[in-house]
């Protein structure tokens, strides 16, 4: 994810990071800046929160101190499951087929 | 940058608005780099969240497109559309196009030596001598040109630089305000005054050259009476003094001698005008203009929008014209 900047897709991003709980705006920046070291404006950010909730994968909670958390449904948690093992089995061989090069 | 949210569907606001605004205030205070980021991001958000499905019939730009009788409600967003295309390739168009500045050099045109007898009724005159609508042609003329040509380097053929400079005379004037395009100010500028300046120097040795004329005329015909009479002389003295003959060429010396004073005079008269080859003066230098003449933005930008705006309404009535008509075929 590192290194493709704004062009590694946000919802993964999201979804990894409320995978450790769920968080409101700030954290999730904060979140993913730390450990993804990408940050998401706020802009990209609600858009997608905005996609995944229209799919389902998140949901919103009632508001604290007027900022709104969001966590993953289990429909979130399984299409993240399934997407990171996808994009981890693709890594994998792509780093091995990497290894060829200096 | 918090009044950026402004820019998303109301829907949108409703719904996102108040954490947005407060994730907002929680990642200040931004550096001048960090809010531009910021902006550009929520920008592209508002666009995001306008163009998606759910929120795109929010838009609230359409009312005036909207209330217009002849266009069904439903089409405005071609209208919308199209005006914003049209604007976007007009401004496409003023960013990509070469631009073309424009300076102009006013000369005063004042009658010289070469002029004595020149009137031209019911033209552009001074004093009946001077005929500005000719003097406007010879401002723009090749020969011109090609004493501008050596004045500014220019690697082009005078007709060339010719073709680059118009020149007009403001309304019951002496004036001359030559004007030059280039695609530069200062060219422009540079072009413009080196026009001017050439053709003064143009007038003024046009001028000269009919003084000499006419000198050198007046000479040759003071050079042959000189002759005439010494031949004379001559051949008086030869003739017996009580001869019929002496008396006739005396007499003819005379007449020779009156002439050839007359001449001499007319001679120094021509010798004076020479002083008045001058035949103008700038009276007004180009400066670089700071804005180009062309692409006009004022000129083109409206343009695109109403061009892309009348697209919009065609295409809106077409399109609706051929679904009436898909509406009322026979269903099976």
């Amino acid at each position: 994810v590192t290194g493709l900047g704004r062009f590694a897709d946000p919802s993964v991003l999201v979804l990894a990071s409320l995978a450790s709980g769920p968080k409101h705006g700030y954290a999730l920046i904060k979140d993913i800046q730390g450990f993804a070291a990408t940050t998401v404006g706020p802009g990209t950010l609600y858009a997608a929160l905005h996609r995944l909730q229209q799919r389902g994968l998140i949901e919103a909670l009632p508001e604290q101190d007027r900022r709104r958390p969001y966590q993953l449904t289990p429909a979130g948690v399984e299409a993240a499951r399934t997407y990171l093992r996808h994009a981890s089995q693709v890594t994998a061989i792509g780093l091995s087929r990497l290894e060829g090069y200096a | 940058v918090k009044s950026l949210i402004a820019l998303y569907p109301a829907r949108w606001r409703q719904r996102y608005g108040t954490e947005m605004a407060h994730l907002l205030k929680d990642l200040a205070p931004f550096s001048l780099a960090a809010r531009l980021r910021v902006a550009a991001d929520l920008i592209r958000g508002a666009i995001g969240a306008h163009l998606s499905k759910e929120f795109r019939m929010t838009i609230d730009l359409g009312g005036a497109i909207r209330g217009y009788p002849g266009v069904p409600r439903h089409r405005w967003r071609i209208v919308l559309g199209l005006a914003v295309l049209g604007l976007l390739a007009a401004a496409a168009y003023v960013t990509v196009v070469p631009r073309v500045y424009t300076a102009t050099a006013a000369v005063n045109v004042e009658p010289t030596a070469a002029n004595q007898n020149n009137a031209v009724a019911g033209s552009h005159t001074v004093g009946a001598t001077v005929n500005l609508d000719t003097e406007a042609q010879v401002a723009v003329s090749i020969r011109v040109a090609a004493i501008a040509r050596r004045m500014l380097h220019s690697p082009v053929t005078p007709w060339t630089l010719a073709q680059r400079v118009t020149d007009t005379i403001p309304p019951n004037s002496t004036l001359l305000d030559i004007a030059c395009t280039a695609s530069s100010a200062i060219g422009a500028a540079t072009c413009a005054n080196d026009f001017a300046k050439a053709y003064l120097q143009n007038r003024s040795q046009s001028a000269t050259n009919y003084l000499n004329q006419q000198l050198a005329k007046l000479h040759q015909k003071i050079n042959a009476l000189n002759q005439a009479e010494s031949a004379l002389s001559t051949k008086i003295s030869a003739l017996p003094s009580d001869s019929p003959a002496r008396a006739a060429d005396q007499a003819r010396l005379k007449t020779d001698q009156n002439q050839s004073a007359k001449l001499t005079q007319q001679y120094a008269a021509t010798s004076a005008l020479a002083a008045q080859t001058n035949g103008g003066a700038v009276i007004t230098s180009a400066t670089p203009p700071g804005n180009p003449s062309s692409p006009s933005n004022l000129l083109v930008l409206p343009g695109g929008l109403a061009a892309g705006l009348l697209l919009g309404l065609i295409a809106a009535f077409l399109r609706d014209r051929r679904d009436k008509r898909q509406t009322s075929l026979p269903t099976r």
